[in-house]
């Protein structure tokens, strides 16, 4: 059974809304498994685990049953001031779930985007999402048994805006996970 | 009346050749799994530098150390993420 523990205010440090220009997605099938939390990796190595561990990625993304060509994070460029990344509950009493969600605009109705949109929404139910926030945290969207799914409402030409808005939700029952991406990095290049 | 037409056997051994020959070259261009990372560097900043725990491609996403591409590494650039605490690339003594 999880136990409460104290939880402390952090001072001192800004904490602004939204989140950076790009999100990441990348297939669950060329994942070979989700990396170790940093609790897992702390216990590992003999060591205590602090408050906040058991919510982070502390090992790179393992790619390395991918065929050639594929095993890499695919980005996309979010419209200023639409990038969010939202947990929420859902559900009656007795009945509660977590839903992780990343919402955002895709600026440009080109034949290139459009394309995207289509191999984005071909990847319902496939696929993890992973954002970082304005003070550099990369939050994941889903996982390899719970993946995201896709939502494209509406786009086009634009009433407001050109472009489409995007949408991708994971139902994994709990807040989401980050990663550690400024020691394990973000795999942008194909398996060779 | 028309003459029958005669249907030629394509010669298998020469197929089967010629294909073999073409999957040789395209292994041959093909890009090459690298077991050490520190073969993507640079010859010139091999001699300075040396890549540790580097998991995946040679092009990878670092937060806020920004797209590192190890095979365009400069001299400038790697002092600069040693300094800056990047901990998957060391100077060698």
């Amino acid at each position: 059974m999880a136990k409460l523990t104290s939880f402390t205010k952090a001072c001192g440090k800004n904490k602004p809304k939204g989140t950076k220009l790009k999100c990441y997605v990348t297939y669950t099938g060329e994942l070979s498994g989700m990396p170790q939390t940093r609790e897992a990796v702390v216990l590992a190595a003999s060591g205590s685990p602090i408050a906040g561990d058991t919510k982070i990625y502390d090992e790179p993304w393992d790619f390395s049953t991918a065929p050639t060509g594929e095993g890499f994070w695919r980005s996309f460029p979010i419209l200023i001031n639409t990038g969010q990344f939202r947990n929420f509950e859902e559900g009656e009493e007795g009945g509660k779930t977590m839903m992780n969600e990343i919402v955002g605009f895709i600026d440009d109705n080109g034949p290139a985007a459009r394309e995207f949109v289509d191999c984005l929404r071909a990847g319902n139910g496939c696929i993890i999402g992973m954002i970082p926030d304005k003070q550099g945290n990369h939050h994941v969207c889903g996982d390899i048994e719970n993946p995201c799914y896709v939502d494209v409402e509406e786009g086009g030409t634009g009433g407001d805006r050109v472009g489409y808005s995007i949408r991708l939700y994971s139902d994994s029952g709990f807040t989401n996970m980050q990663y550690d991406a400024d020691t394990h990095g973000i795999d942008i290049t194909p398996n060779p | 009346m028309a003459g029958k037409q005669v249907k030629e056997t394509p010669d298998l051994a020469a197929l089967q050749a010629e294909n073999k020959e073409l999957k040789a070259r395209i292994e041959e261009m093909s890009p090459k799994a690298v077991k050490d990372p520190n073969e993507y560097l640079p010859k010139a900043i091999q001699a300075k530098f040396e890549v540790v725990n580097w998991v995946g491609g040679s092009l990878q996403h670092f937060g806020r150390f920004g797209e590192i591409d190890l095979t365009m590494l400069s001299l400038v650039k790697a002092q600069s993420l040693v300094r800056r605490g990047f901990s998957k690339l060391r100077a060698r003594s």
